[in-house]
């Protein structure tokens, strides 16, 4: 932190550093802020602190070995990072899938997305401080859902977040007895605590006034910088690959595609909050529809051992919580890829931050960074 | 799409194998700007591949409304440069910073061709084929 200079305005000119260990910043992200008093000047953002190099590891080991790592890629949505991977190689392969593991892939895709939301609202509604009594009243309900939801993936998959359920040519784990009760029950309950949030929040001058008319992400903007998902839909566009290029089992089910007006925080809060009702409705009628069947067309064994891709390239994505989560395939026949390439949504939202940020108030940047949602293992890989 | 596709071929030089596009380096800007006009505003990702004698830059853009994708990709030998399209698509700069970092590969008149993902002081492209991997800790830096 220096004094650059006094500007033509007569303020201070300041270059303030922030994070990268900053508790608003949803991981490890910093930011190189120039300010002029209150408003930002410039913003330069540092990414990387989180690179694992999983685009290289993915050349080294098995596709099938590589599924489970992906699942820390995207840390709150798990299934989302698998799913794409298990389209490209199925399509590569030739390999079909049964009716019944593409409606449990929808149902653990859905949960997921879920999950994602309410912490995306649990911690962004404790960065908005002020608002709620301090903040932290929905960040405890929300996350004391999401363990509600989370107990249902152990229950199923035995891990809460990790779940490495979608294997290629299927699923690995078939639903528990008493799935349907469990999963009814807590939509039954979460329907109405989404209405509970919405009162809390839509009602809360503090919050509207923290959140309209902030962060304005023009459409043609967030086309460019390649922002997807509930950015790009906060925007007003309306395009999601589960409507615009329905795979697995989407066409199957009827919903809707939730749309902002202006692109501010509040438009980009308030599609999430609409996904969540939509997944609702999908989970529904999906859990009512489950074929019966097999859950996999291949032997767990024998994938393990024979899964190899034919030589050839496909890039194949899925509508992930945060957005186009797709995997770009370069195979040359062996069991190993020869490149990985991992469209990871939240890279490309938050490529839009130095935009965003030009011109806004110092104390807008959490508000304005926690709507873009950016989770740090799906941004640095 | 089709149409899109027969102008690419007849008036920028594209070359369709195995139904993949590819183009020539030098023209980069001229069928990005092409592909803008036609709709193709949604920049999806820039990436690239080491075929350890040349390697490919790979772009993939979609047309939103039509809800179509184009995946094109052009070839780079060592030491050659490719001009950025930074100007036509504002996400470029960050992709095609990691393609920096990672491969090597130099945009020109890119505004902050810096070290994206890795620390500045890291030396090597860790993503190229030559890269050492299982060395312990004494390639790191």
């Amino acid at each position: 932190m220096e004094v650059q200079r006094i500007s033509e305005n007569g303020f201070e000119e300041l270059w303030v550093n922030m994070g990268p260990q900053h508790p608003a910043s949803h991981g490890v992200f910093r930011m190189q802020i120039k300010v002029e008093g209150e408003n930002i000047k410039e913003v330069i953002p540092h990414i990387g602190y989180l690179h694992r190099g999983v685009e290289k590891l993915g050349e080294t080991v098995n596709l099938v070995q590589f599924m489970p790592m992906l699942d820390r890629d995207d840390y709150l949505s798990a299934i989302s990072n698998e799913f794409p991977l298990a389209l490209a190689v199925e399509k590569l392969a030739g390999i079909e899938v049964p009716e019944k593991a593409e409606y449990l892939r929808v149902i653990s895709a859905e949960l997921m997305r879920i999950a994602s939301h309410l912490v995306f609202l649990g911690t962004f509604c404790l960065d908005m401080g002020g608002a709620l009594g301090g903040g932290t009243t929905i960040f405890l309900y929300t996350f004391r859902e999401r363990e509600k939801l989370l107990d249902i993936i152990e229950k199923w998959t035995g891990s809460r977040m990790h779940p490495n359920l979608i294997s290629f040519g299927g699923v690995r784990y078939d639903l528990y007895p008493e799935f349907d009760k469990d999963l009814k029950t807590f939509l039954d309950d979460f329907e109405k605590k989404i209405e509970e949030y919405e009162g809390m929040l839509g009602n809360n001058s503090i919050f509207l006034a923290r959140t309209k008319n902030v962060g304005i992400l023009p459409k043609e903007v967030a086309m460019g910088y390649g922002c997807s998902g509930p950015v790009l839909r906060g925007s007003g566009i309306k395009f999601d690959l589960r409507k615009a290029n329905p795979y697995s089992v989407y066409n199957k089910f009827e919903f809707e595609i939730p749309t902002g007006e202006n692109g501010d925080v509040y438009d980009r809060y308030k599609v999430r909050m609409e996904e969540m009702k939509q997944s609702v409705r999908i989970l529904r009628q999906a859990v009512d529809g489950i074929p019966e069947g097999p859950i996999s067309s291949q032997m767990p064994v024998k994938v393990a051992a024979a899964v190899k891709a034919p030589a050839g390239e496909i890039y194949s994505a899925v509508e992930s919580p945060r957005g186009e989560n797709g995997v770009y395939l370069v195979s040359d026949g062996k069991p190993t890829a020869y490149r990985l390439k991992l469209r990871t949504p939240s890279f490309y939202n938050l490529s839009a931050i130095p935009y965003l940020l030009k011109g806004a108030l110092i104390a807008d940047v959490v508000a304005i960074l926690g709507s873009l949602d950016p989770v740090f293992g799906d941004v640095d890989r | 799409m089709k149409e899109v596709i027969d102008k690419l071929k007849k008036d920028f030089g594209v070359q369709q194998k195995n139904g993949l596009l590819i183009f020539d380096r030098e023209r980069v800007n001229e069928i990005f700007k092409f592909l803008k006009e036609k709709g193709f505003g949604f920049l999806s990702f820039i990436t690239a591949v080491d075929y350890k004698e040349y390697m490919e830059v790979v772009y993939a853009v979609k047309n939103i409304p039509e809800k179509d994708i184009l995946i094109l990709k052009t070839m780079v030998k060592q030491n050659e440069e490719i001009e950025s399209i930074n100007d036509l698509y504002a996400g470029a700069n960050w992709m095609e910073r990691e393609i920096y970092d990672l491969f090597g590969i130099k945009f020109k008149n890119h505004p902050y061709l810096k070290r994206l993902l890795l620390p500045d002081d890291y030396k090597g492209h860790p993503l190229r084929k030559d890269f050492p991997i299982n060395t312990g800790y004494k390639n790191w830096r």
